[in-house]
């Protein structure tokens, strides 16, 4: 009788509840520099790929926000100039985008008609709209930057804007226990490794701020070369998936099936990723990669070797004679030195 | 019955005289409110400041010389007018409060933003001797739910931004307790294991008196071993205001300055004129780094600020180069022991130079000695080195802004206007000065706290 007694139902009650999924918050940065996607295009002989990655997000972030009633995602876009925020609109021009949330619709469902179905879940319709219009007037813009400087990717932007976003929310949802993550989706190119260096401390900071916030970072690279070291290390040091893709067909199944694994079954699921990452350290002298090198305590930059005239080469510090003479001296070994001249002996 | 009349005569004075303060101090208030409203910010920071050094002057125990019981004005210590801190909320007719406490509210964040922002040479890799006091004053219950939880607390979230900030670096526990040094927590660079020995301490009751001479010959003993181009820290929580020492701690203090090793105090109660001295000599005369607690955030903001490590002192350098390994890490199919803790794990990391395999790092490597870390661990002390700029506010006065939302995270900048003027209080913006984009406060704090990018600054297509 114990066991159809009340209590026990209760208890199970309680037990569903707290299986129930707590909101998530979904941040996309994607990189649409055009140089990169118009490369791409050329190397696969097809145009428009950019569109088929940016089908496959829209259908991704409905998906997303389909889990959950109070799931929540944003849009962040680097493109060659800088970043914007696709989603939640940015409120440079109009006034609080939330506020006229309302007013927006009625806008814009004037002009879009024919784009997105009236008929459409609201809250699908709510981002895929302002998505596409944004990404509109994106792209028109882009087409007077064309020929203008561009030295770095602008992506580390991004992600810097998606962490402050992800606090932000968190901050303000404190309540509601919102998990989080970051989705970075890039386009490879070939030449991009002499970019990279410039954005190595800021993706490194990134990735601690990252991991302090307890928000995974998940990287999707499309062409490109497999590698891709800063990302991977980020993904790696978040608990992030990095996924390599080579093309751009059937987009949208990678992103289902390797991105929506959520974070806390990371542990146990089998990721994309497993596999080794790029960690090591090039030498700030002759830029050879250092498996045992020298540190210099004050500005930590990585030598292969002793510097010439006992100074940092990068901050100039001048080390103590006496702790470099004690280096130098190391490699010799007394008994190795015993062993030869014993050997010469017995010849 | 002579006396006692006198004493009451006193006592009416002392009103009198207290009285006649505040009226004075009401005018300079007045004064005061006519200007911008937001200097009032500045001046509840002097004030601040003010209290802090006037608690110090006030309790004073040893006295050392009579110059330093003198007030600012001259006069002792005890002379200078008593400052209350509600005294210094100036509310409008109307009374409204909403906004006023909104601006306090950006001041206090204002100044968790606030660091110094010259970029300094810093000792990197450091090792600190936490020292905490464990005598009888730790039960005094000035501090919610008494001094020593919260101390073992706050430790606690110390070790985690400690090593978070400072990957390489190395700490060690002792306590005083029952007029003992106690060594808690070896000196190493595993987080766990001090926080470990942390939650232990917690149930232990506090006993006896503190020992300053006995905790820093241990301190000293253990910091000796540690090679020059590493720093030498002591971070002393100290409650009590006496010491129970078996010889002349001058002695010890001299022999610390010997071995370049520098001190910290936290004060719970009031000063103690030996720890300013330890203090001032460790630290080659400057002595901000005694530091007596106001309340329970400056406690935590006293913490926060030994998480930073220290600038390198012209006396006190010790460049040197460091050799370090950078191991591979390797996947296995089936687990391996590891060398540092003798377990079966999958994985892990192959010293470069002796091939022995460790499982996590950074680390020593148990065979060969050499220090093993990752790229990354480097780069999070970068920070330290190439510090963010400051973001300066945006002043009020014209009204417009270029943009009502911040750059970062999106939010429209509230506007917090005074009721009656219609004046904006702050713009609340802050503005970057390389890229100028605005920030929110949140995001200020957040970026200079947490992330140390300039999204603005970091989105820009040229160098």
């Amino acid at each position: 009788m114990d066991a159809i007694a009340d209590p026990n139902f209760k208890h199970q009650g309680n037990k569903l509840n707290a299986v129930e999924e707590s909101p998530s918050l979904l941040t996309v940065v994607i990189d649409i520099t055009p140089q990169l996607w118009t490369e791409f295009d050329g190397k696969k002989g097809k145009k428009g790929n950019i569109l088929d990655v940016l089908k496959a997000l829209i259908v991704f972030l409905n998906a997303h926000l389909a889990f959950n009633i109070s799931n929540q995602v944003a849009v962040i876009a680097a493109h060659s100039q800088g970043i914007k925020y696709l989603y939640p609109k940015s409120g440079s021009n109009s006034n609080a985008s939330e506020l006229d949330d309302d007013h927006n619709d009625h806008y814009e469902t004037n002009t879009d008609k024919f784009i997105i179905s009236k008929n459409m879940y609201r809250r699908f319709r709510n981002v895929d709209e302002t998505l596409v219009e944004e990404l509109y007037t994106l792209f028109k813009e882009e087409k007077k930057n064309v020929g203008k400087l561009t030295q770095k990717s602008t992506l580390a932007g991004g992600m810097s804007a998606a962490l402050a976003y992800t606090d932000r929310v968190t901050r303000e949802m404190e309540t509601m226990s919102l998990k989080s993550r970051i989705m970075v989706i890039t386009c490879g190119s070939e030449k991009n490794n002499r970019e990279e260096i410039f954005q190595y401390i800021p993706i490194m900071n990134c990735i601690f701020s990252a991991t302090k916030i307890k928000c995974p970072i998940d990287v999707v690279k499309v062409g490109g070369s497999k590698e891709s070291t800063f990302l991977q290390q980020t993904t790696d040091a978040t608990n992030g998936i990095y996924l390599h893709v080579t093309s751009t067909n059937g987009l949208l199944q990678y992103f289902s099936i390797a991105m929506f694994i959520d974070p806390s079954l990371r542990q146990i699921i089998v990721k994309p990723n497993k596999g080794s990452v790029d960690f090591r350290t090039s030498c700030y002298v002759t830029g050879r990669v250092v498996a045992v090198g020298y540190i210099c305590s004050v500005c930590l930059c990585v030598l292969s070797i002793i510097p010439p005239g006992n100074k940092c080469p990068a901050c100039d510090s001048e080390f103590d004679e006496r702790v470099i003479a004690k280096l130098k001296k190391k490699p010799v070994v007394p008994r190795l030195a015993k062993k030869k001249s014993s050997g010469h002996i017995s010849k | 019955m002579a006396p006692k009349i006198s004493d009451s005569e006193s006592d009416a004075d002392d009103v009198i005289q207290i009285s006649n303060r505040r009226q004075r101090k009401q005018v300079h208030f007045d004064a005061n409110s006519k200007e911008p409203k937001k200097d009032k910010h500045v001046d509840e920071k002097d004030n601040h400041d003010n209290k802090v050094s006037k608690n110090k002057k006030k309790k004073k125990k040893k006295p050392q010389g009579n110059e330093n019981l003198q007030g600012a004005n001259g006069g002792y210590a005890w002379e200078d007018e008593i400052k209350r801190s509600w005294d210094l909320v100036t509310v409008d007719e109307e009374a409204d409060m909403t906004s006023l406490v909104a601006s306090l509210i950006d001041a206090r964040k204002k100044r968790a933003a606030k660091r110094n922002v010259t970029p300094y040479q810093r000792g990197i890799i450091r090792t600190l001797i936490l020292t905490l006091d464990c005598s009888e004053s730790m039960t005094e219950k000035d501090l919610r739910p008494n001094r020593h939880a919260m101390m073992i607390q706050y430790s606690i979230d110390f070790i985690h931004e400690f090593f978070d900030q400072n990957p390489i670096s190395q700490v060690g526990i002792v306590i005083m307790r029952n007029g003992l040094a106690q060594l808690v927590s070896q000196v190493s660079g595993n987080p766990q294991d001090h926080i470990d020995v942390l939650k232990k301490i917690r149930k232990q009751e506090p006993k006896g008196n503190p020992s300053l001479q006995n905790a820093l010959e241990m301190a000293r003993g253990l910091l000796l071993p540690i090679p020059s181009h590493c720093t030498r820290e002591v971070l002393i929580i100290f409650g009590s205001l006496s010491s129970t020492d078996p010889s002349d701690i001058h002695q010890t203090i001299a022999s610390l300055v010997d071995e370049r090793i520098r001190c910290k105090v936290i004060g719970l109660s009031a000063q103690v004129a030996i720890c300013k001295e330890l203090c001032k000599q460790t630290n080659y005369g400057d002595e901000s780094f005694y530091k007596i607690l106001l309340d329970e955030t400056h406690f935590k903001e006293l913490f926060d600020e030994a998480v930073i490590p220290l600038p390198v002192n012209r006396i006190n350098k010790g460049f040197t180069l460091v050799k370090m390994g950078f191991p591979t890490r390797v996947y296995e199919d089936t687990p391996t022991f590891c060398s540092c803790h003798s377990r079966l794990v999958y994985g892990g990391y192959f010293c470069p130079n002796c091939h022995n395999k460790v499982c996590s790092l950074p680390t020593v490597c148990p065979c060969c000695d050499l220090m093993l870390i990752l790229s990354t661990h480097l780069a999070r002390s970068y920070h330290h080195l190439m510090p963010l700029k400051t973001f300066n506010e945006v002043p009020v006065e014209n009204e417009n802004f270029p943009t009502d939302n911040c750059f970062s995270c999106q939010k429209t900048f509230p506007v917090l206007k005074n009721n009656k003027t219609g004046k904006l209080l702050t713009s609340s913006r802050y503005r970057c000065s390389d890229c100028s984009q605005d920030y929110c406060i949140d995001c200020d704090v957040f970026i200079h706290e947490i992330l140390h990018n300039c999204p603005g600054c970091e989105s820009k297509p040229t160098i």
